[in-house]
């Protein structure tokens, strides 16, 4: 099992996923910080006043983490980031499916939005699943570090 | 696994420096503190004369949409007069002011503002527009009794039964209850798009079927 999870093609395929999801996702939440906010505000888990820094700054971590991870340059930090703000997402999603919130999870700012559900839910944990992989083996194949390590 | 800590807190903060810098020289940048939002509940209610309504539906021969099966009313109006009109909004919007003035019409208001239930039965009485903000699922599964149904989210497919509402009609917006947004979001994209009565049913579905007031479930109704 462990040889399998730590199959170099494995977690490069791994790596591109997460970065294009988070890159992807972090720049449509750059071009309208305003809709990401207001969908921060609906959770209704933040102090109004510390909507607008999440709103502001999640995104700019999202794409530094995404970049990061698909040069492969400090691969298991950037999965640390993004497992950390994968486990704030389910975390809030799960909690407003409990409340029975009817809202847009924000997720990919106003691009293709959509509720917040279980479908989100099990998007996220296998995004998660997928970090938690990177985070524990890193990847070195076609990646910067992997390269340092060569010369 | 050998995690560098202080690597992640560098990601971390030079990441939020950025988008902090980024933010205050953006011209889409947001204050850094949000200030809370809230919608005013209404004072006085706008209720456009029904009869007098009726009486302009018979002379140009329009009719209200949530009595038009869904062929009708994409029928009613040829695609060159909705070309037409899209090129045209700044000039029926000062018409739609024009109108105001004839009708001695309230100013416009200044946001959407919240009803009550009670107030939201006064202007259902007088026939005025509800908008169901929910998703066309929700809405086929039970809804105000002729509310139409404009989904903020799919808003592009709907959005043509807007044809059959004037600008300075007054609009009753309202989704699930007090726990969605959708209402409040659709209130300020159809505030933008030039519509001077807002109202936000609060209470929204939830409320209004909790009290056994008129309902339409099922396609047809």
């Amino acid at each position: 099992m462990v040889k399998i999870l730590s199959n170099k093609f494995l977690l490069l395929l791994g790596r591109i996923i997460l970065a294009a999801v988070f890159i992807f996702a972090g720049m449509e939440k750059i071009i309208n910080p305003e809709g990401f906010a207001v969908s921060i505000d609906n959770y209704k888990l933040l102090p109004t006043a510390a909507v607008n820094i999440a709103a502001i700054t999640l995104p700019w971590i999202e794409v530094a983490a995404g970049l990061l991870l698909l040069f492969g340059t400090a691969v298991k930090e950037s999965a640390l980031l993004i497992n950390g703000m994968l486990v704030v997402f389910i975390a809030a999603i799960g909690i407003s499916i409990a409340r029975g919130l009817n809202i847009d999870c924000g997720c990919f700012g106003t691009a293709g939005g959509s509720q917040v559900g279980f479908l989100k839910l099990l998007e996220n944990s296998s995004l998660l699943f997928i970090g938690i992989i990177l985070m524990f083996f890193g990847s070195d194949y076609l990646s910067i570090e992997g390269k340092k390590k060569e010369n | 696994m050998k995690i560098n800590l202080m690597t992640t807190l560098i990601i971390l903060l030079f990441s939020s420096v950025i988008g902090i810098t980024f933010n205050f020289f953006s011209s889409n940048g947001i204050p850094l503190l949000r200030q809370i939002q809230t919608v005013e509940f209404a004072e006085e209610l706008i209720i456009i004369d029904v009869n007098e309504e009726m009486n302009q539906n018979e002379l140009t021969g329009a009719a209200s949409p949530e009595i038009l099966p869904t062929e009708e009313r994409v029928d009613v109006k040829p695609v060159e007069e909705v070309k037409a009109d899209e090129t045209s909004t700044k000039e029926d919007i000062s018409s739609e002011k024009k109108d105001n003035e004839i009708k001695n019409l309230p100013p416009p208001f200044s946001e959407p503002k919240a009803v009550t239930l009670e107030q939201a039965k006064t202007l259902y009485n007088q026939k005025t527009t509800f908008i169901d903000a929910r998703d066309r699922g929700e809405y086929l599964m039970g809804h105000i009794k002729a509310a139409i149904n404009i989904p903020y989210y799919g808003f592009e497919e709907f959005e043509y039964q807007l044809d059959f509402i004037p600008l300075n009609k007054p609009i009753v917006i309202y989704c699930s209850g007090t726990d969605c947004d959708l209402s409040v979001m659709l209130g300020n994209k159809l505030f933008k798009l030039g519509y001077s009565y807002i109202y936000i049913f609060f209470g929204g579905w939830n409320n209004w079927v909790e009290n056994n007031l008129p309902v339409n479930g099922g396609i047809d109704g």
